[in-house]
């Protein structure tokens, strides 16, 4: 008997919804992302035609919000394959129905994150001199070499899965054009759902899941060590590998739940994409964001007691000076409030708010207290800093705005805890914006800070850096948005599978599959 | 008789005069000599010696010693001579160094170079990872311009694994798509 591949069920029809119609909605998302990937099209032609003069960047600062992005979208890439393939390494059940939204992530993210750094060169051409004077000690020579690896291993990683979907596509999906169904019947490899493909299926997948996992690890490492083997202050770090590491699988965990819920929320794929999932996912992100507070202690206070002349100017630059708006917009964007928005379904006190409407004005009076106490302390000790780009003024200014927020932020507290889901989604989403942030002040002020007894360099993006950064953007959601309308958001085959008996003890695998 | 007297004295000095030893001031150097000599400490004392036309030693004039390296030549020291038409310096490590090479005057119109005794061997002068084991490199492994064959063995081992595996993923695949 050859196994055949069985209809979709009913209550799958969500998931396939999408791939046979597709609404003004989509088509609007569509065509604006289209017009920012035109901007962003448009600039780099303009960049072309007239070189990185009209960029922000300069011989100080080669590296500005293009290496930025890079390091950014290249932790996102850190969603899928690597968190997919530990939670099946680890059998973690409840991750079925998240992996291919995971794995997705992470193809997408490479491939808009990659060309990030041809810009960033200005004249692309140029990266055949990697290969042709490249030197195997150099790191960039590993980058390349890595990423490549990455996105071949994420390619094959998200592909395996895809196949018994793609039968049942072939098969079942009779409503849909005709450059699908080939598409569908081309990617299924002639799977039927025997035996034998199960049994090849499920060792090329399990394979794949134990050697992603080095690599995902090596690419962020390696992006850490084109930083760390400089010898320039805030770069030159024992901890940059894992602290890049950790940094990327923070972003990447964000970036699932942030995916997740637009999903659920666009598509109706509350049945897949549970409640259960956003909270172990929230979990995990409060994980890596106390593992990613403790590594930013760690190197900031490492530095800052060896009172290295370079150390201490630029840890006064990120504290106090012309980059402290960044960074300390970060740290709480970035980490403080999500920990929080993580944490509120087990803050009780919030529940005490909730239930006593007179008790809610408290926060604001807390965060008013905070903002005259930091902003007091901030006037008395400001002399000695005055000497900063900004000036001590405005970081009062930047501290009483974000005092404020917070302070409004408690307020909003008591509704946040009755809705976990939105309330983990927020704080994926300020993750996200905070990584990015971090790792502008990770790329800049050590190149703005003067090696020799000069002046501190000046980086402004322009309109074009920040044109093709959007576009960058926009061309990452619209990969996104056209891969859920071309394949299933969600492995059908693998969830089904969670719900079919355990074989009893010494029963033939085939016979559960069959 | 006086005054043939004072003219025979005058002729006697213009030929003592011109039966001394001259050196003009200002002679323009023609040649120069450049002299090794190795120490067991392995520094070497550079002498260069500079005359003109004529081979009188040329004073104060400047010399410039330099050494190739791997990264291309390098200067040691600017200095001038002495009275004696010499200059002189001290190479502290001529280990690692290829070839020296001295050059005078500012545009450097008259130069002499001197391979490094250790150097002369034969080719290749340099092995390109294998000093590094034997730890004798002039560099070590990751600055060194040439492929370390320890570091090709390991990254071809990393990177090799990874791409045999997927390899191995991918044979899996025909395995599908061939099974019934």
């Amino acid at each position: 008997m050859t196994p055949t591949v069985p209809d979709p069920h009913p209550e799958e029809r969500p998931v396939l919804r999408p791939l046979q119609r597709t609404g003004w909605g989509f088509r609007l998302l569509v065509a604006a992302l289209l017009a920012v990937i035109a901007a962003g099209a448009y600039a780099y032609v303009t960049q072309l035609r007239l070189g990185l003069g009209v960029t922000g960047l300069n011989n100080r600062v080669t590296w500005g919000i293009y290496i930025t992005n890079f390091v950014f979208f290249i932790g996102v890439s850190h969603a899928g394959t690597l968190i997919s393939a530990i939670l099946r390494v680890t059998g973690a059940e409840w991750r079925r129905p998240i992996t291919r939204m995971a794995e997705a992530i992470t193809v997408f993210a490479l491939m808009v994150g990659a060309p990030m750094v041809l810009i960033d060169m200005g004249r692309p051409e140029r990266i055949l001199s990697v290969f042709r004077y490249g030197r195997l000690q150099s790191p960039i020579l590993w980058d390349v070499i890595s990423i490549t690896t990455y996105l071949t291993g994420s390619l094959l990683y998200l592909y395996l899965p895809l196949i018994p979907d793609m039968a049942l596509l072939r098969d079942r999906l009779t409503e849909v054009p005709r450059w699908k169904r080939a598409l569908y019947r081309a990617l299924a490899a002639g799977w039927r759902g025997t035996p034998r493909q199960h049994a090849a299926l499920e060792r090329g997948i399990s394979a794949m899941a134990i050697v992603i996992i080095p690599v995902a690890i090596s690419v962020h490492t390696v992006v850490s060590w084109i930083f760390g083997m400089t010898l320039r202050a805030g770069w030159h770090s024992t901890i940059f590998g894992p602290y890049f590491v950790i940094g990327a699988i923070f972003s990447g965990i964000a970036a699932i739940i942030t995916a997740m819920g637009a999903f659920r929320w666009v598509y109706g794929l509350g049945g897949f994409l549970t409640d259960r999932h956003f909270r172990n996912l929230g979990y995990l992100l409060l994980t890596f964001n106390l593992l990613y507070m403790y590594f930013t202690i760690s190197e900031y206070l490492t530095i800052a007691y060896g009172a290295e002349v370079k150390d201490t100017t630029l840890v006064h630059a990120l504290f106090y000076g012309a980059f402290s708006h960044v960074f300390w917009v970060m740290l709480i964007i970035g980490l403080v409030l999500p920990a929080v928005l993580t944490l509120i379904p087990h803050l009780a006190p919030i529940d005490l708010l909730r239930r006593v409407p007179a008790l809610r004005p408290i926060p604001l009076g807390v965060g008013a207290a905070i903002l005259g106490g930091v902003g007091a302390t901030l006037h008395v000790r400001g002399v000695a800093y005055v000497n900063t780009t900004l000036g001590v003024h405005h970081d009062v200014v930047l501290v009483a705005a974000g005092v404020l927020g917070a302070a409004a932020f408690l307020a909003l507290l008591p509704v946040l805890k009755q809705r976990p889901v939105a309330s983990i989604v927020l704080a994926s989403l300020l993750v996200n914006a905070g990584m990015w942030l971090k790792r502008y002040i990770i790329v800049v002020p050590s190149m703005a800070l003067p090696i020799t007894p000069t002046e501190w360099a000046t980086y402004q993006p322009t309109w074009v850096e920040w044109s093709i950064t959007a576009g960058a953007f926009a061309t990452f959601i619209l990969l996104y948005a056209l891969f859920a309308k071309i394949f299933p958001l969600i492995s059908l085959w693998e969830v089904r599978e969670a719900k079919v008996p355990e074989p009893a003890p010494g029963a033939r695998a085939q016979e559960v599959v069959a | 008789m006086r005054r043939l007297r004072s003219l025979l004295f005058c002729g006697l000095f213009v030929v003592a005069l011109a039966a001394m030893p001259t050196r003009v001031e200002g002679a323009e150097p023609a040649r120069v000599v450049l002299q090794t000599q190795s120490a067991p400490d392995g520094s070497a004392r550079l002498t260069a010696t500079v005359v003109d036309s004529r081979g009188a030693p040329v004073a104060e004039s400047p010399v410039t010693f330099k050494a190739r390296t791997t990264f291309g030549w390098l200067t040691l020291a600017e200095t001038t001579t002495g009275a004696d038409g010499k200059a002189r310096t001290i190479l502290a490590v001529a280990t690692v160094v290829e070839e020296i090479a001295v050059e005078v005057g500012g545009e450097g119109t008259v130069r002499a170079a001197i391979l490094l005794g250790a150097r002369r061997t034969s080719a290749p002068r340099i092995r390109p990872g294998w000093d590094v084991l034997r730890g004798v490199s002039p560099q070590p492994g990751f600055i060194s311009p040439y492929l370390v064959p320890l570091q090709v063995i390991l990254f071809g081992m990393i990177l090799g694994g990874i791409w045999a595996t997927y390899g191995y993923v991918a044979w899996f695949l025909l395995r599908i798509r061939g099974a019934r």
